[in-house]
């Protein structure tokens, strides 16, 4: 079944699909109403959508159960699935959630994790057999009004992840979700729920490494995350969407008192990207953090950064950005950091470095900084470079090929956030970034 | 300027630049969008200024947007801010230029990446096609396409036109609610 351009009906159609109750109907037509009145993005590269030829819901053959078991999910999919080994990496995680087109169709968790009384499922699910514990932080750290897309999430959400990680709780291996779009035209909003309650840590991955082959395709997901007092949480995310895919994702975290929250973001794929991770370090003593890489290529237009909003006393954050450029594409560094007045004796560190391979491709730095207090400190630095002449040919006097050099380089550039990456997921980035260069 | 003469021309790519029309309300201080829809045009630098590629004869004031943006206390983005650069600061339609030039913001299949890494520029015809053929509402596409004679583009105009008059009812109503104020 596909549900193709949106209006209310279409809205409460997605809801009765999905059996939902009144308050989760009513928070769809609501984001709704906001998304008809919301303009594009001011800021950032043009966004040449048509909103009326959009599949805003597709689920597949399959029944409605999300699935444990492999063996019950569609051959064609899992088939589909194989090629791009998210089967494989599951032997390294804790958990897994996989979700096809507009649908969660598979989700599993390891026998420790499940005895920890950590909840891993889809956030329709969630909705029916949690709602308190969803409805106390769903729609609260993003709220539907900021922006055009995070109201369209809000309208037509369908899928995503539901995460609670109860107080005392260490998860020693990763959960993940992987989210693949497959038709042309496809929208995929999944709406993505993580809770880290006190002295608890989680490592959440989230995938989108492999690539699709669809056409004009939307991803405009938002991800919201709280983080507990003394608790700590590292989302990391390799997307590789096709060159044809918006991404244009809304992500947030809220961080209690000495709380931690980082952020490991490496974008690959997409046509455009606008993702901008953020950390509300509203407790004092928190910490936030956020490295992230962007390789935009040839038509591609990554405009990516982070934003650290730092309320509370005695915190800190540090944004590392690495972009790369080549073949006539636009990387973007467009950050924020800003000190509120109650922030005293915070510190705020903001890094930024560029390699641009060719003459054709460009790259900007927009770094918004500002600090309302006197105790605080903010420091920003920004680099732009181009392989060195002098570095390649010092490799290539010692026998390396002048590809291999480069490739050398580059992954050099971007070695502090491989270092970040589980090793599996940090071989599969070196292979990503070898081919797209 | 003929739209005739601009097919031939050869644009240097800093001078080619996309735009939105909208309001500019001087009590509000800036522009306001009309958000069920965005109105596109092109921008043309000649030695008379600014002019619209689509439609050079209609005249309004240019404003660029610049890189920075205004946020709230949540840091996230709120407005971006906007530069004059020719016209009268007065409440009514105008344009507001993107900060880059137009091949840094649409896909460059539309170019000669060639020429473009060679010479820096685009040509009127490579101007027209991506006008004609992008999902943006370009809001004087209809009388290109007339002029061009393109009769592969009945369901374009119809939905351009059903754009246009949205559009023009939204501007007459955003000019009445001013007129209450």
């Amino acid at each position: 079944m596909e549900i193709i351009g949106l209006d209310e009906e279409k809205v409460k159609k997605i809801s009765s699909i999905k059996k939902e109750d009144d308050w989760v109907l009513k928070y769809r037509t609501d984001s709704f109403r906001k998304f008809q009145k919301l303009g594009m993005p001011s800021f950032g590269p043009e966004i040449d959508l048509d909103f009326s030829k959009i599949i805003y819901y597709k689920n597949n053959e399959q029944d409605d159960k999300i699935q444990d078991d492999w063996n019950n999910v569609l051959k064609p999919i899992v088939d589909d699935l194989d090629s791009v080994g998210v089967r494989e990496s599951e032997i390294h995680m804790g958990g897994m959630g996989v979700q096809y087109e507009s649908e969660v169709i598979y989700h599993s968790m390891i026998r420790e994790i499940e005895e920890k009384k950590v909840v891993f499922t889809s956030i329709e699910r969630a909705m029916k057999e949690y709602p308190e514990l969803v409805q106390k932080y769903f729609g609260k750290i993003v709220g539907n009004g900021e922006n055009k897309f995070a109201a369209l999430n809000g309208a037509v959400f369908s899928g995503g992840s539901f995460i609670y990680v109860p107080p005392n709780t260490k998860l020693d291996r990763p959960l993940q979700s992987y989210f693949r779009i497959n038709s042309r035209n496809m929208g995929q909003f999944e709406r993505t729920l993580i809770i880290v309650d006190d002295n608890s840590d989680l490592h959440y991955i989230e995938g989108c490494t492999a690539p699709t082959y669809s056409e004009s395709s939307l991803h405009a997901a938002v991800v919201e995350i709280y983080v507990g007092k003394n608790s700590k949480c590292r989302y990391s995310t390799v997307q590789n969407w096709a060159n044809n895919v918006y991404n244009l994702v809304t992500k947030r975290a809220l961080v209690d008192d000495h709380g931690t929250m980082e952020w490991i973001d490496g974008n690959i794929g997409s046509k455009v990207t606008m993702k901008y991770p953020c950390c509300m370090l509203k407790g004092n003593y928190s910490k936030g953090t956020c490295i992230t890489i962007s390789v935009a290529g040839s038509g591609q237009i990554q405009d990516t950064g982070a934003r650290m909003i730092h309320i509370g006393k005695h915190t800190k954050s540090t944004i590392l950005s690495k972009s790369i450029a080549r073949n006539g594409g636009n990387a973007t560094y467009r950050g924020k950091a800003l000190i509120q007045k109650s922030a005293d004796h915070s510190e705020a560190d903001v890094k930024c470095d560029t390699l641009i391979i060719d003459e054709l491709s460009k790259s900007d730095t927009i770094p918004f900084n500002s600090c309302f207090n006197e105790t605080s400190t903010l420091e920003h630095e920004a680099t732009v470079s181009k392989i060195s002449e002098d570095n390649l040919f010092y490799m290539m006097s010692r026998g390396i090929s002048k590809e291999r050099a480069m490739d050398l380089i580059v992954l050099g550039f971007i070695e502090k956030f491989r270092e970040e990456l589980p090793m599996e997921y940090a071989v599969e980035l070196n292979q990503l970034i070898k081919r797209n260069l | 300027m003929e739209k005739v003469d601009m097919r031939e021309a050869r644009v240097k790519i800093e001078n080619v630049k996309l735009a939105q029309i909208k309001m500019f309300d001087v009590h509000y201080g800036g522009v306001t969008s009309f958000a069920p829809v965005s109105a596109y045009t092109i921008m043309v630098k000649t030695d008379e200024g600014w002019k619209n590629f689509l439609n050079p004869g209609w005249e309004l004031p240019v404003f660029e947007k610049t890189p920075y943006t205004g946020c709230n206390s949540n840091g996230e983005d709120t407005h971006v801010f906007i530069r004059r650069v020719s016209g009268d600061v007065q409440d009514g339609p105008c344009y507001v230029m993107d900060f880059h030039p137009i091949t840094q913001c649409v896909e460059s299949r539309y170019f000669d990446r060639n020429r473009l890494s060679k010479e820096g520029v685009v040509t009127g015809e490579e101007l027209e096609n991506y006008a004609l053929r992008t999902d943006l509402f370009m809001f004087d596409r209809v009388s290109l396409i007339q002029d061009r004679n393109i009769s592969t583009m009945g369901r374009t105009v119809a939905e351009d036109m059903k754009k246009r008059t949205l559009f023009m009812q939204l501007m007459s109503e955003s000019e009445k609610e001013k007129q209450f104020q």
